[in-house]
This record gives C-alpha cells, structure tokens and sequence, in this order.
C-alpha cells in the first residue's frame, strides 16, 4: 500500500499532496504495540507527534488518587496525538495506551520543523491542520465542561 | 549521414539486438520471479484467511466489523512471508525491537510497515465499507482495488508492470522487424555494388563480388537473428505467462474477500439473494397453483 493512502484520513495532512505528504514521512517510523502497552505515559518528555494507523488506543489521565486512571478519549485509525510538544508543550499531558494490536507513526518534532526553510507551503498548512485540530478539541472540551455542568445547575435548582 | 547511420545500424544490428535479448531475458526473469513471490504471498493470505473463517465454530452475524476484522487480519499477518528480499534482509537494519523508556516495541520504517507483508492487510482494512455492506459487494472490484493499492503489484523496477508486460509482449514482433529492417538496409547498401561487377572482366570484380556477398551475407544474419531472438522471446512468452500468476492471484483473493463478507454476515444469503429467492417461491407456487387449477377444469370437463 502506498504511505499517503495510509494517512488519508489523518487531519494533520488534509490539503497535502500525496507527494507531499511522503516526503514528510518517508524517513519516520512505525511502533507497533500490543493492548495494554503503553506508548507514553503522564508526566514523561518526548518530542514526538504520533497518528494512529490501525487499531484503537486510549488516552488517560492518572486519577486523583494517583491509582486507576480516567479514560479521556478513545483514538482510531487516523487520530493525532501528542501534538502538543508542536506548540512547545515537551512533558505528556496524559497517557496513552493500546486497547488493542495498535500501530502508529511517529513524527519527530525535527522532521517536521525542518521543512520550514525547504517547503514553507507544507509547513504552513501543517501548522493550520494543527490548529484547526486544536479548535476542535477546544471545542469538544467546552461542550463536554457544559454536558458536566447541565446535571449540577439542576441539582442546585 | 542518413545512409551512413543506417549503415552503421545494419552492421551492429546483430550485436543491438544481442543485447536487447539478454535485457529482456533478464527484464522477464524478473518479472517472473517477482510474480511467483507476489502469488506466494497473496496465496498464503488467502489460505489463511480461509483457515481462520474454517477454524471458527461461530456463525452469528458479526457486530463490530473492524475488530473482527483488525484481528482476523492480524492473525492472517503472522503467517505471512516476507514481500522480498530487500525488506526481509536489511530488516536487523531498519527493524526490530528498540528499547524506550515504555520496555521493548517493534519499530519498522514508514516504507517497511506500507509495503512489507502488512501490505494486503491495510488494503484489505481500507475496504471496510464493502464488508459492511448488507448488499452483496462486487468480489472482483473489491479485489483489483485491493491489488491495485500494492505497490509489489503494480510496479516491477519502478516501472508500472503493464508498461513492462506490453513492451515484453511486443518484444517478439520487434526482433522480427528489426531483423526485417537490418536485412533491407543491408540489402539497399550491396544492390548498388551490382552494377559495379564488369561480367567480361569477373576476374577483376572479384572485390566487389565479394563486398556484395559480405552485405548479403550481413542481411541474412540479421533476419536469422531477428527471428531467433523472437523465438526465444514467443517460446517464454508462451511456456511461463506473465499473466497466469496474475490470475490465480486475482481468483483466490477474490474468494478470499468473498469467504470475509460471508462470514461478517453470518454466512447469510445477501438481501438481493433472499428477495431473488422469495420470488422465486412466489413463481413456483403460482404456476403450481394454475397447473393444479387447470388439471381440476381438465377433470371437470
């Protein structure tokens, strides 16, 4: 299979050529991981962004108690995460680990940063794709604080 | 300088296409063998896709499509072999185990995981939908566009194979043109020496009597070579079909796709199938109704 058609639905790369789109990460790699391995976890460094390409994942955050953790999100086939360290965020907000058999590409921050100079168009409409993707993420944090805040007014009422 | 280039193309015509043979020869071992190691690969997915569906006891519907299917495939990909010897060999290189602060993962190339042995597996991943389906898909669509996604499949040397296979399949009648061709330009270039031979002094012609039968001599050898050289290429054309691996390749994928949405639909007929059938009982039993009212109005009458 050809590598742009394995990143077709990754939001990261929308409006991207194929061509484009490989020679960002035809020299990157794939981690494949078994269900309950983790691909990084709370608190750690790293500089690498990661896109799912088969399997599922979930995203979780230690508990307040410091033991069980809390599921934030599930990820499929063509999620981005750890994008954070592209807006100078190098420490993992939460962990990840596969819920099932899980591959995922893993961009390091310098091959992307290095594409600035050489294909400033690329590089643009990365950064936009990455916005946008915060956006929305914004987006669905504000509303999930909403659904959260809906069952407490009543209860007050 | 047309006749002179023509000249000098007749006289080397024997060695151009020498080497025109050997490079086809080698283009078509290559071709060849590629192909035996796509059927070999292709083979052993669909067996092993047939050997899990057969293995499993379950004939319920399947409800979560792209679990059954994630592992169905993974399952599938442990017994398949490596896609060449290029992957295969450097893997140490490029793959493996590495440690990271998480213990031990597989890590592999981008170019590696896309066009390794998973290959089948993503192509058969993004058909999703057609697995989904209650409507009975097109097999053979499903199937072309699963090949048509392997780059092993549709590439040879970074050609597109069908480039490949029609300038292999026109190989042979090119070596007969070209022989054809040497064989005229090297006739064109003796015919004029005739007229230079004085019957009355033959003895005195003996040089160019011998330069005609040299340029003749060349024509000959040209078509001679011209026709061996299709021989060879018609006979391996013939005897090891490029296409015949393509075939097989393209049937048993095809039933494996088809083995894939049979069982997610819980080996059920498709809805087009029960509806065809439904009708046909409705038919059945209609003619069967006049057939028995037509035999009472007989008895009657």
């Amino acid at each position: 299979m050809a590598i742009p058609d394995l990143l077709r639905s990754c939001p990261l790369f929308f409006e991207l050529y194929d061509n484009e789109v490989e020679r960002i990460v035809r020299f990157c790699h794939v981690l494949s991981l078994h269900p309950g391995e983790k691909v990084f976890r709370e608190g750690e460094t790293g500089n690498q962004v990661y896109v799912v390409l088969g399997g599922r994942a979930q995203v979780q955050k230690a508990g307040a108690d410091g033991t069980s953790p809390i599921a934030i999100a599930q990820l499929g086939p063509g999620d981005v995460f750890g994008e954070m360290i592209l807006v100078d965020e190098s420490r993992r907000s939460a962990e990840v680990e596969a819920l099932s058999e899980l591959d995922v590409l893993e961009l390091k921050y310098a091959d992307i940063f290095s594409i600035f100079q050489s294909e400033p168009r690329i590089f643009g409409l990365i950064l936009l794709n990455l916005s946008r993707l915060l956006a929305r993420r914004i987006k669905a944090t504000n509303q999930h604080i909403l659904d959260l805040k809906k069952p407490v007014k009543k209860a007050a009422a | 300088m047309i006749m002179q280039a023509l000249l000098w193309f007749a006289d080397h015509l024997i060695e151009i296409m020498g080497t025109g043979l050997v490079a086809a020869l080698a283009l078509r071992y290559y071709a060849f063998r590629s192909g035996q190691q796509d059927l070999m690969y292709f083979k052993t997915f669909a067996r092993g896709v047939e050997k899990i569906l057969e293995s499993d006891s379950e004939n319920r519907k399947v409800e979560d499509v792209e679990s059954w299917l994630g592992n169905t495939l993974n399952e599938v990909l442990k017994h398949l072999p490596e896609r060449s010897l290029r992957f295969s060999g450097s893997s140490g290189r490029v793959s493996g185990s590495v440690a990271s602060p998480m213990g031990f993962r597989n890590r592999e190339s981008i170019t590696q995981y896309a066009e390794g042995k998973r290959s089948v597996v993503h192509a058969v991943r993004s058909q999703l939908d057609s697995f989904k389906s209650p409507h009975r898909p097109d097999f053979q669509d499903i199937t072309d566009r699963v090949l048509g996604m392997d780059t092993h499949w549709t590439t040879l040397l970074g050609l597109p194979f069908s480039m490949v296979s029609r300038i292999l399949d026109v190989l042979p009648g090119l070596f007969v043109v070209g022989g054809i061709f040497g064989t005229f330009v090297a006739i064109a270039h003796a015919l004029p020496m005739v007229g230079k031979i004085d019957i009355a002094k033959i003895a005195e012609s003996a040089p160019v009597l011998t330069a005609f039968i040299d340029a003749v001599a060349v024509s000959m050898r040209c078509s001679i070579t011209g026709i061996l050289c299709s021989m060879v290429m018609t006979l391996l054309n013939a005897l090891f079909p490029l296409t015949a691996s393509r075939d097989t390749v393209q049937v048993e994928l095809e039933r494996a796709m088809e083995s894939i949405w049979n069982r997610i639909h819980g080996n059920e007929l498709s809805y087009a199938d029960r509806r065809t059938l439904e009708l046909l009982e409705t038919i059945a039993s209609l003619m069967l109704k006049q057939t028995e009212t037509a035999e009472t109005r007989r008895r009657s009458a």
